[in-house]
């Protein structure tokens, strides 16, 4: 082989393998540039980060990030303020340090308070404000707390819970020399309006009625209303509430407890009645006044309609009137007529104890007048009232308007709570669930290191991501959450916007309700890119070592044709 | 003002609470008021109809109402800060059922067994009481446009399957149809002029939707039973018992709930609920007399004289001719006092299709038993009993002709898929009008799942008429309505009008194409096959529309080719082999030099130990 021969061949395996190896590079340009992009595109799930929002959460709430939250770690964190009205028109006196003087008695007796009984927990600020030109009934009417002052010749206080918010404190001239009159003014509104006596223990002890009950409230907007008559015999049957226009129960009693609530629920009434329906009252042999009984016998879920409505915003409320044909439960003439039965949560029973059949054999129709109803219906509306205004039995006998206001800031600080939980509970999911997903591999490992697995596991996933719509949704919940404190704790509250709160607490709630049972983000969280790679790898894996591979070797490829060499050598 | 009205009221309370002792209730229930209102205007009625060969067709009707309400304010009556709402004895599961899902008329069928038309003649209320085995349902839905009507049809379906025990929720987008010739199924059965205004810019939909061979449980009739305010337990419903019921030949159970308002948007709910059901007579009081099968006893052995009989030998005849019984043996129990929730209409009890000159009924109220001519008896004792149907034959043959001619089905249909080939079959539907003097005007509502591929233009028709041309033949469809099939989508809908001529046969037959499906599509007893829903033939009449009689067609089951199982795994490692193979072969020809034989000997690189030894030697030569 000539010299010539051999540069022109040498050029000729130069240019071949120029063209070699852009085909190669073009195959891989191609499935970088390409084909991962549309492979990506058309795999991903929408995804973002939480982790961030959640550590920044952390950091401003870590309440929230305790094993086991309860609701007095909650309220530690929380301040509300309470605006009360001190009327100084008309005094006896002109005063006007008042109001600053006996702010200072409230802040240092508020403070006192929650540092001498260690269980109240909330922060509660009352700012005292001067009624003004107002008049007493425009307090009356707006349910705010109202303290008027009377002069006498004694101190003391008179107090009107029941129908208004209103403390008239009586002070005389020497409580002015001693300039008492701030501690006297100051210790009437703590201690009967906001903080009461216990019960059982010390005697001085005073509790915070604002925490009474708080964590066990579950506030819904829609109140529904079950009148159920239920007739086990086959005769026609009716009652004055199938006419609730004319029907005194509904008018005297019914309306006017609704309108306690006015701004707080919604009521809706169904009536229905029942006939050969028993709730295995029949054959029941049991002791007529034994409510427990009664209880273990009747057979309420016979009464479950299958109403389709939102139990998310309805709490469904039973009124029962059952007349059974039982003559166990036959009473003597002086004897009560009714048997009463509550179910907490769930509505009362009324069982009427005469035979029907006893009124005659050509009997074809009852009807029950409200005569007979208003005493059993008041024992419904008595029964329910703490229900609905979380209480407890027996305090709305006298603070009815102050238990329905101190519901709705509890109702409203509840909500608070249970959005609060929620946010935990998309926290722990997003955190806990790599680590449940390997369940099976938890299995397999020893129990002394599994903590070393977790550890590892939340290292290499240390959170799910999530679609944007919940990431929004969260930040949403949050930023609604702190607004909500904010005006909570601000100083121009005002009562008749507790309604309000109360409302938006719960649009809080319903919001991180949905967000945590997203069904989008329960499916987009097993939808990791774990799962892209699994299902596409194997695919992916001999094409892109082929391409790769062959890529490389090219690359590598002597400059010089070995071929030429070789020969050249011989 | 509203502050002093709050404590008057308040103040009411409080005296109220301090008059009240719960004990000193001394009041009573008033009795025997004139003025009461009806439970839900409740109606009841029952037909027990003689059909040939000793069957029993019990027909029991229950009619509710519900009280009036506005439809425009919430559907309530508000009052103050309160909406209420009166039942009185009418269901409250039905306003929500039909308000989640904006329905306003709702048609729902459950049938089961068989029912022999040539025998038995047409089906209990021109066929509209009746469905094709398994679940139908008809729904007037208020909507914007389809899409939402589907989706309002979503929520309905899946409420009642919640509701009954059936898996109607099945009955989704992919198996439903909208009728086009609404007047065709509808005349009589929806008043238009009584539904509810629409909401501004909305229509209504009708909508239909079917579930071949859903099993039809005992646990279907509780749901209806609960609807009544006798509950079962007295009444004609004290009658019904499921075991009897699903025992039967045939049975049929539907409810049909209409929206009706004035012109003032008062409206109520009326709900109409059938019953029906045929069992074998003689086979049931058999059973009742002998549970366990034995030989018939010689006293009660009944010879058929047409063949040998002599002392020692009897051919027994396969049914008595000479028998009596009280409804109570064939239904398990007496009926239990007449409802007294209707003053104004007492249940009433027929006896029909008897010829009376061979039959005899009568009521039993207590021991005693009252006939009268007609056969048709009212419960109306005032004081509480047990009423009980007896009916007596002397020759079980001899029934109402009158009846039975008059009863005769105007169209025998049957509906049969051809061909053996798994990936291709036919569908054949035949027509027989017997009627000799009247041409028969039909229309064919068939509903094809989107898996069955027919090519409608693969229409052949075929008369038992030789004398009829291919052009007559053609004539013969006045009308078509075809809505094809959406893969995954929706279902094939075909509504034709084929006049079928008198006396006799008239076939069409189509070609359908079975395609194989997804892996996840199949059923997990996929060889069983697929069920088939029926189709619906409707016998126009000319003169009464709302007299249109109503076929279903038996259902039927397609056979699909089903796959290896194991596929999709085969699939991916072939796919994937055959992938990576491709891809090296054309890697490999764009990127790899091609060489001779005997150059590439040139470019075998040795192993660097042999080469070295190689030098070596090559040294050691040198």
């Amino acid at each position: 082989m000539g010299t010539k021969d051999f540069v022109k061949n040498n050029l000729a395996y130069k240019k071949n393998q120029f063209l070699r190896k852009c085909s190669a590079l073009s195959v891989v340009f191609i499935y970088l540039f390409i084909g991962l992009p549309v492979w990506y595109h058309l795999t991903k799930v929408d995804q973002y980060e939480l982790e961030p929002l959640m550590k920044k959460e952390k950091l401003r709430t870590p309440y929230l990030f305790k094993e086991n939250v309860e609701i007095d770690e909650f309220l530690d964190e929380i301040s509300v303020t309470l605006p009360v009205n001190l009327n100084l028109t008309n005094t006896y006196y002109k005063f006007p340090d008042l109001i600053q003087s006996t702010q200072k008695e409230l802040t240092e007796m508020l403070e006192r308070y929650k540092n001498e009984y260690k269980f109240n927990n909330l922060n509660l600020n009352i700012d005292l404000k001067e009624a003004g030109n107002k008049t007493a009934e425009h307090f009356y009417q707006n349910k705010e707390y109202l303290v008027q002052l009377e002069h006498t010749d004694h101190m003391g206080n008179s107090i009107s819970l029941y129908e208004k918010l209103e403390i008239i404190v009586q002070y005389n001239d020497e409580s002015v020399y001693s300039n008492y009159l701030p501690t006297l003014i100051a210790n009437s509104i703590v201690n009967h309006f906001f903080f009461d006596k216990i019960e059982v223990g010390n005697e001085f002890d005073r509790y915070l009625t604002l925490e009474n009950k708080l964590g066990n409230l579950k506030y819904k907007p829609t109140i529904k209303l079950a009148f159920n008559l239920i007739v086990n015999k086959n005769i026609l049957a009716g009652w004055d509430l199938n006419s609730p226009s004319t029907s005194s129960v509904i008018q005297n009693l019914f309306a006017p407890f609704t309108k306690m609530f006015e701004g707080i629920y919604k009521f809706k009434v169904e009536t229905n009645i029942l006939y050969n329906e028993d709730l295995k009252l029949e054959t029941w042999s049991g002791e007529g006044d034994d409510i427990e009984e009664l209880q273990s016998q009747l057979d309420v879920s016979r009464l479950i309609d299958n109403e389709l409505g939102d139990p998310f915003q309805e709490k469904l409320l039973n009124f029962v009137v059952v007349l059974p044909e039982n003559k166990h439960l036959v009473s003597d003439a002086d004897e009560i007529k009714f048997l009463s039965y509550n179910l907490p949560e769930w509505g009362s029973v009324f069982v009427y104890r005469d035979l029907i059949s006893s009124l005659g054999s050509d009997l074809d129709s009852i009807y029950l007048s409200d005569d007979l109803l208003e005493p059993i219906f008041y024992q419904f509306l008595k029964q329910i009232f703490p229900n609905l205004a979380g209480s407890d039995n027996g305090e709305e006998d006298e603070k009815i308007t102050l238990t329905i206001t101190n519901f709705m800031v509890k109702a409203t600080l509840n909500n608070i709570f249970r959005a609060n939980k929620n946010i935990r509970a998309v926290y722990d999911m997003l955190h806990s669930l790599p680590v449940v997903t390997d369940e099976s591999l938890n299995e397999m490992i020893p129990e002394e290191l599994q903590p070393y697995l977790e550890n590892f596991m939340n290292k290499f996933f240390p959170s799910l991501s999530i679609p944007q719509k919940i990431h929004d949704q969260l930040v949403e919940v949050i930023t609604r959450r702190d607004y909500l404190l904010k005006k909570l704790a601000g100083n121009e509250n005002v009562s008749s916007k507790f309604a309000e709160y109360l409302h938006e607490s719960f649009a809080l709630y319903k919001l991180s309700d949905e967000t945590f049972f997203d069904h989008e983000m329960v499916m987009g969280n097993y939808k990791s890119l774990k799962h892209i790679i699994a299902v596409y790898l194997p695919l992916l894996g001999p094409v892109c070592s082929i391409a790769v591979g062959g890529a490389i070797h090219l690359l590598k490829a002597p400059k010089k044709d070995p071929l030429l060499k070789s020969k050249k050598q011989e | 003002m509203r502050g002093s009205f709050l404590f008057s009221v308040l103040a009411f309370l409080l005296c109220l609470f301090s008059y009240f002792d719960f004990s000193s209730a001394v009041a009573n229930l008033v009795t025997n008021v004139e003025n009461l209102r009806s439970s839900s205007n409740f109606e009841e009625s029952l037909e027990l109809k003689i059909l040939p060969t000793d069957y029993l067709l019990s027909s029991f009707n229950f009619k509710l109402q519900s009280d009036a309400f506005d439809f425009n304010s919430s559907r309530n009556l508000i009052i103050d800060s309160f909406s209420y709402r009166n039942h009185n004895g009418f269901s409250k599961k039905i306003e929500p059922l039909l308000n989640s899902a904006n329905v306003k008329n709702l048609f729902l069928k459950f049938a089961r067994g068989h029912w022999d038309y040539s025998k038995w003649g047409k089906t209990p209320k021109n066929g509209w009481s009746s469905a094709g085995s398994g679940v139908e349902i008809w729904a007037l839905i208020e909507a914007n446009n389809k899409s939402d009507a589907i989706d309002n049809w979503g929520i309905l379906v899946s409420q009642l399957s919640g509701m009954f025990c059936s898996s109607v929720n099945f009955i989704n987008a992919e198996k439903i149809t909208f009728p086009h010739n609404v007047s065709s199924y509808m005349d009589g059965k929806i008043n238009v002029k009584a539904l509810p205004k629409l909401q501004d810019g909305n229509s209504y939909f009708l909508l239909r939707g079917s579930l071949a061979n859903e099993p039809i449980c005992t646990e279907n009739l509780s749901p209806i039973l609960r609807f009544l305010p006798t509950n079962g337990k007295v009444g004609l419903s004290s009658l019904l018992d499921g075991h009897k019921i699903f025992d039967s030949y045939w049975s049929y159970m539907s409810i049909d709930l209409s929206t009706i308002c004035d012109d003032f948007s008062m409206c109520h709910y009326d709900m109409e609920i059938d019953i029906h059901f045929v069992v074998n007579i003689q086979k049931s009081l058999a059973r009742n007399r002998r549970p366990s099968p034995r030989a018939t006893p010689v006293e009660e052995l009944q010879c058929d004289t047409s063949k040998k009989f002599t002392e020692w030998e009897c051919f027994p005849l396969p049914t008595k001719k000479e028998y009596s019984f009280l409804i109570s043996d064939i239904f398990g129990s007496t009926i239990n006092d007449r409802s007294r929730l209707n003053l104004v209409r007492n249940s009433k009890i027929k006896v029909l299709g008897i010829d009376n000159e061979y039959w005899n009924t009568a009521v039993k109220i207590g021991e005693e038993m009252f006939a009268t001519d007609n056969h048709e008896y009212e419960l109306n004792e005032q004081q509480p009993c047990q009423y009980d149907i007896y009916i007596f034959t002397n020759d079980n043959s001899k029934l109402d002709t009158r009846l039975i001619e008059s009863n005769k089905p105007p169209l025998y249909v049957s509906r049969t898929l051809t061909g053996n080939s798994q990936d291709k079959g036919g569908i054949r539907v035949i027509f027989t009008n017997p009627s000799k003097t009247q041409d028969a005007i039909i229309k064919y509502y068939e509903t094809l799942p989107w898996f069955m591929r027919v090519y409608v233009s693969s229409l052949k028709i075929s008369s038992s008429d030789i004398s009829l041309s291919n052009e007559d033949l053609e004539s013969l469809i006045n009308d078509k309505y075809v809505s094809l099939s959406d893969i995954r989508g929706k279902p094939l809908h075909l509504e034709y009008t084929i006049t079928v001529p008198k006396s006799s046969t008239l076939t069409i037959h189509f070609d359908v194409e079975k395609p194989l499906l997804n892996y996840e599509e199949y059923p997990p007893d996929s060889n069983h096959g697929f069920e088939i829903e029926s189709a619906l033939v409707v016998v126009l009449d000319r003169f009464y529309p709302n007299k249109n009689y109503f076929i279903r067609t038996p259902t039927l089951l397609l056979s699909l080719a089903t796959p290896d199982f194991s596929m999709p795994y085969n699939v991916i490692t072939i796919t994937s082999t055959l992938m990576a193979f491709c891809f090296g072969l054309i890697f490999n020809l764009l990127t790899k030099r091609i060489v001779s034989v005997e150059d590439s000997k040139h470019l075998i690189t040795e192993k660097p130990l042999i080469r070295i030894v190689k030098k070596i030697k090559k040294k050691f030569k040198s």
